[in-house]
């Protein structure tokens, strides 16, 4: 273990990195050890070959290439920073030194002005935010404008028997709906939502509603769409059951429409 | 020009920070060389070198103002020129390069190119020494850049150890470290050159 620890030093003593009791010790140490001697006397060939091969040099040519190349960086250097000087010096001198106090006391209300600025905008944000986050009654035009998405439809309340749906969703804002599923407005969002929600779920949920009111609702042109592209494309065989029954339902509608208006001919 | 020569390094900085741009070159001829030699030693490429040698010294006349004269100039210096080969190397990521093509390197070394040390010896030794100095400067460049710096600065311009530590704002034992590693590594790529005796 000891012997490891003078081998590890070797280099440090041919180095004359050693000193006092660590020199002591390795100078005795090399007096019994033959394999330490040994790699000293390796390390002095090392060294001779290092020595005698050693590829850089730097010539007094290379040099003086190299100083006149710096003398011309520098000189740039110089102007530039000749230049950068005065200005900072001016600056410093003129404003910061003369104006100190001044300078402090309009950075100390620069800063209090910039935190109350913060403050009370917060509050400002949060004030005319509130009534829709309390999901106020917005028009559809209102919760769509620029072309924003719906996402993340999500159903309160189908009532069948009257036709209702209850549901929020969320566009340029949120919004809260509720009203007739044969209401155009209502159609458009769930025909929206039946080919754009993630959510087989609201897909679902979206066909049902349709259907809800299909014997009554003058079928839209977008709800047709919505349903056609459900009944080929929708990757839920349970949405595109449903989109095909209620097209179905349209079909038999309109033939039981035709006929009945056939036959007031 | 006013002659300089005769002034201290702490006295010429205070000229500089006066605006003497003289007694700058005064201080730059004091110490190129040893800086041009690091950086050669570093790099094994003389355009390199100067690139080196350039950014240190535009480095030192830009930050000569903040220097507080707590350290010697010629530690403020080395730390700079330490840092600036640290980053050099990084930059150009030459590591790989040189280390795989050596007989590149030998032709393009500065000592190939400005020094010749085999004057009056035959065509076929001279070739066998420019062999083994090529062998000698790859082995070098099989070392990290920190191994590098260590080793050239302790072995070939002879800084103390610790010196080498302020340099490189690291301790001592890591310098030691650092050192026992890089000569580790030299013994292994150059055995042969040495048992060889070569150098006899």
């Amino acid at each position: 273990m000891k012997h490891k620890r003078f081998e590890e030093q070797v280099h440090l003593y041919f180095y004359s990195e050693l000193a006092g009791e660590e020199l002591r010790e390795f100078d005795h140490h090399l007096s019994v050890c033959s394999r330490c001697r040994n790699e000293l006397e390796k390390m002095k060939r090392l060294a001779r070959v290092l020595n005698k091969f050693e590829p850089l040099q730097v010539s007094d040519p290379l040099l003086q290439e190299a100083r006149q190349e710096l003398s011309q960086s520098l000189k740039n250097e110089r102007k530039k920073k000749s230049f950068l000087d005065t200005i900072i010096d001016t600056i410093y001198d003129v404003v910061v030194l003369r104006y100190k106090v001044a300078i402090g006391g309009a950075a100390l209300l620069v800063g209090g002005m910039l935190i109350g600025y913060f403050t009370f905008r917060t509050t400002e944000v949060s004030s005319t935010t509130e009534p829709v986050v309390e999901k106020e009654q917005v028009t559809f035009t209102e919760a769509l404008n620029d072309d924003s998405r719906i996402s993340n439809v999500q159903f309160i309340s189908l009532d069948k028997t009257s036709g209702e749906v209850e549901f929020t969703f969320e566009a340029s804002m949120p919004v809260h709906m509720k009203g007739r599923v044969s209401d155009p407005t209502i159609q458009k969002v769930l025909a929206y939502a039946l080919i754009s929600d993630q959510n087989p779920g609201v897909r679902l949920q979206s066909v049902n509603a349709l259907a809800s009111e299909a014997h009554t609702a003058q079928p839209d042109a977008e709800v047709m769409e919505a349903l056609i592209s459900a009944v080929r494309f929708d990757k839920n065989p349970g949405v595109r059951k449903e989109a095909l029954d209620m097209l179905g339902n349209y079909t038999a509608e309109r033939e039981q429409q035709r006929r009945t208006a056939y036959r007031c001919h | 020009m006013h002659d300089h020569s005769s002034l201290s390094d702490n006295e010429l900085i205070r000229e500089v920070k006066n605006g003497n741009f003289s007694a700058f070159q005064t201080l730059v001829f004091r110490h190129d060389r040893k800086v041009f030699s690091i950086a050669a030693r570093y790099v094994d490429n003389a355009e390199d070198a100067k690139d080196i040698y350039q950014e240190v010294f535009i480095r030192a006349y830009r930050g000569i103002g903040k220097f507080k004269e707590k350290s010697e100039f010629t530690t403020w210096l080395y730390r700079i020129t330490t840092n600036v080969c640290i980053s050099f190397y990084r930059s150009r990521k030459r590591y790989l390069t040189m280390s795989t093509q050596y007989e590149n390197s030998k032709n393009q070394s500065v000592g190939s190119q400005y020094i010749d040390k085999n004057n009056g010896i035959s065509p076929h030794r001279q070739m066998r020494n420019t062999e083994i100095s090529a062998r000698v400067a790859n082995a070098v460049n099989l070392l990290s850049p920190q191994q590098k710096l260590v080793f050239t600065m302790r072995h070939y311009d002879g800084h103390k150890l610790h010196e080498i530590a302020s340099f490189l704002k690291c301790s001592e034992g890591a310098v030691k470290k650092q050192l026992f590693i890089a000569i580790r590594k030299l013994r292994g790529e150059l055995k042969d050159l040495y048992l060889e005796g070569v150098s006899e």
